[in-house]
């Protein structure tokens, strides 16, 4: 149950998304348009954004930024299928997830499971020393990680990746800010480093690093750390 | 341009050359024959000299020996003592007459070569204005035919022949040739034939009887050839020939370039509207499909209670949307087969007032946020159309209505006869409009117009389909403002045969 700020210009989706999650007992807003999105975002305090990139006054990615300047709000962008580079660049601006058209309702209502459950994390990281991402236990100060309460070696740089990714839980990452932020501003194509490292990293988290539950890729955008679901 | 004494032909030259040295001869003879006893004789040579070289200057070197053989007869004749007899008395005189042999003669000589000089070089130089003329109205000819065509009538011009011809080989047929362009009298097949043998057998040129072949050589090796009939070309001739000839490979040359670039430029474009399809194409294919799917997942998912209310919403959105989603598949259709000139009417007397009930009915959930207003004239005559075509040109332009209108906003569909062979029918909106500017274009493919940036632009297929379906019927369909605001799309119909929808009589034929 949560209150979800649904922009978009298509009436007929728009339609269908209300009625699908107000079924499930969402509380729905509606904005048709990206400044109307954006004052909906401010008056009715939405738990979660579902942001249409396409929307026909502002960028979508504008939306996102002049979002972000303000609000943690969770966001998910809807994207078409071979839209990649704006999907990545609407993450960059601070967007968190993205479902890509068509979807069914039960892809859209986990992503909003995720993105809620991590709302909580995001407003509270700055002062948090210790982050808790479901099994998992990342002490920023101390710099140590435990999985079930088991203490994990991690090299320096694997502790950075995953320390980055957990400040983040819950949200896509992309590969730039990644690489940014772990091995410095210069590097932005090197994603192979990334491969190595999110591969040494499910190997000593994961029960099993071939079907991964923690750390996951979204194909050609980033990577994501989520709290497992608990029943699943 | 060309030199005088390329025009006057040579016998015609000699006679005034003669002409000139008789009657100059004549003339200073009866001059001076009252002087005769007081001058010296040889000043009397001086002036006899005078006639035959003006005579060799107009007739050139060949009037030489026949003048001076007359101009020493009359200094003989007249001037050397004794008078009127062919004797020479004093031994003086014979020297006086051998150098006026002499002179006469090397004069002669001397003028002669600096006449044949001059006329050389204003030959020359009237080539090379022919050249120059010749390069500039290459340069700015576009059309190769107009190109080569100038080549051949100035090749025959400068080169006074009957006959100048461009042949190509045509690589399509063996031994198959065309004639690019020809000027002066035909060549008959076998010399044309004969002639393009230069462009297989490697040599530059070739000649027999009174025809001289030069290959014509692009950079992709020999193409053809420039003949030249009818007269004699000399060494010279030759090299002017072959200059023509090279002038021609740069024109056709040029040609080539020209159309390759054409072609890139068109592939180009091609390439930018197909992405642009795949797109738009895309993009208006998904976007029903996320409703329908979104919608379809809601009702089987048996996790989620859905009331009464939120079924009947969710099912209507997928009715909706697949209409919606069948419309665009039909315009993507309709402009395949528009495009590849396969639109087939199914033609038939149709009474407008029903296709517009039936359109307006399907599309009702569509236009439901507008106010729809339908003026038809009772007396609309039937009109000679393709039902499901014209449906489909109303429904796209009541969808492009819907898209620009304000919620609660009038679109009116009027249909009136406004002349004896035409219904027009009218669709009117009161949205942003369309500027002037942009009132042809709209109906062009993929060519989209965004009135309103807070909504988004169709694919623009619509109005291009619109456009190739009126003209299938040979009608038509254009954009006027709204009086007061918006956009009027006004469709002609034909009217068909003459049947008119009388109550009167047309009841029992119309069921």
């Amino acid at each position: 149950m949560a209150r979800i700020l649904v922009v978009d210009d298509e009436v007929a989706i728009v339609r269908a998304l209300a009625t699908g999650l107000r079924a499930r007992g969402h509380d729905v807003l509606l904005a048709r348009t990206g400044e109307e999105g954006l004052s909906q975002a401010a008056l009715g305090s939405p738990d979660v954004v579902v942001l249409d990139l396409g929307v026909p006054d502002l960028d979508g990615i504008e939306v996102c930024r002049r979002l972000r300047a303000w609000s943690d709000v969770p966001v998910i962008v809807l994207s078409a299928h071979g839209s990649e580079p704006r999907k990545v660049q609407a993450l960059d601006e601070g967007a968190d997830d993205f479902i890509t058209k068509p979807f069914g309702m039960a892809e859209l209502e986990a992503r909003l499971r995720v993105a809620l459950r991590h709302r909580d994390r995001w407003s509270a990281v700055a002062e948090e020393p210790v982050i808790e991402v479901g099994p998992l236990q990342v002490d920023l100060a101390r710099r140590t990680v435990q999985v079930d309460g088991r203490t994990v070696q991690l090299t320096a740089r694997e502790f950075d990746f995953l320390a980055f990714l957990a400040r983040h839980a819950g949200k896509v990452v992309t590969h730039r800010m990644l690489l940014g932020e772990v091995w410095g501003p210069e590097y932005g194509e090197e994603t192979h480093y990334l491969r190595v490292y999110a591969s040494h990293l499910r190997k000593k988290l994961e029960d099993d690093p071939a079907r991964p539950r923690l750390l996951l890729t979204s194909p050609g955008v980033g990577y994501q750390l989520v709290a497992p679901d608990a029943g699943s | 341009m060309t030199p005088l004494a390329d025009q006057i032909p040579a016998r015609a030259r000699l006679w005034a050359g003669w002409a000139v040295a008789f009657g100059g001869l004549a003339v200073a003879t009866g001059a001076l024959i009252p002087f005769r006893s007081h001058i010296e004789v040889a000043t009397s040579a001086l002036v006899l000299v005078v006639p035959v070289v003006l005579g060799v200057a107009v007739g050139g070197f060949p009037v030489a020996p026949v003048g001076v053989a007359a101009g020493f007869v009359t200094f003989d004749f007249f001037f050397v003592p004794p008078y009127h007899r062919f004797q020479v008395g004093a031994g003086e005189h014979w020297v006086s007459l051998g150098v006026y042999a002499a002179v006469a003669l090397v004069v002669s000589a001397v003028v002669a070569e600096a006449q044949r000089a001059r006329s050389h070089a204003e030959a020359r130089e009237g080539e090379n204005q022919a050249f120059f003329d010749l390069s500039h109205a290459l340069t700015e000819e576009g059309d190769i035919d107009a190109a080569l065509f100038d080549i051949v009538v100035k090749a025959r011009q400068v080169l006074g022949m009957d006959a100048v011809e461009v042949l190509v080989a045509d690589g399509e047929v063996d031994g198959g040739m065309v004639v690019r362009a020809t000027d002066g009298r035909a060549l008959d097949a076998v010399s044309r034939h004969r002639s393009l043998a230069v462009v297989c057998d490697g040599e530059p040129e070739q000649r027999f009887g009174d025809v001289t072949s030069i290959v014509i050589r692009s950079s992709h090796g020999p193409v053809g050839a420039l003949v030249a009939a009818g007269g004699v070309v000399s060494s010279e001739g030759e090299r002017t020939l072959v200059t023509f000839a090279n002038q021609a490979a740069l024109a056709m040359e040029r040609a080539r370039l020209t159309e390759e670039a054409t072609r890139t430029r068109l592939l180009e474009e091609v390439n930018r509207l197909r992405s642009a399809l795949v797109g738009s194409v895309s993009h208006d294919l998904r976007t029903p499909l996320a409703s329908i799917k979104a919608s379809v997942s809601d009702l089987v998912d048996p996790a989620v209670t859905l009331s009464e209310d939120d079924r009947r919403t969710l099912l209507s959105t997928i009715d909706e949307e697949t209409d919606r989603l069948t419309r665009f598949v039909s315009n993507l259709l309709d402009m395949t087969r528009i495009e590849a000139g396969a639109l087939e009417l199914h033609r038939a007397a149709t009474p407008l007032d029903e296709l517009v009930g039936t359109v307006t009915e399907r599309m009702g959930r569509l236009l439901a946020p507008y106010r729809v207003r339908v003026l038809i004239d009772e007396d609309l005559p039937l009109v000679d159309i393709d039902y499901m075509l014209v449906e489909q040109v109303l429904a796209n332009l009541l969808e492009n209505a819907g898209r620009h209108s304000p919620p609660g906003g009038i679109i009116a569909i009027v249909a009136t006869q406004l002349v004896k062979q035409w219904v027009e029918l009218r669709v009117v909106d009161h949205g942003p409009g369309i500027p002037e500017a942009e009132r042809l274009r709209i109906f062009e493919q993929f060519y989209r117009f965004r009135a309103d940036a807070s909504r988004p632009p169709g694919i623009g297929l619509g109005l291009a389909i619109c456009h190739g379906i009126l003209a299938a019927h040979g009608g038509r369909i254009w954009v006027e403002a709204t009086a007061g605001g918006g956009a009027t799309f006004v469709v002609r119909l034909p009217v068909a045969g003459v049947r008119r929808i009388d109550p009167s009589r047309a009841a029992p034929a119309s069921a």
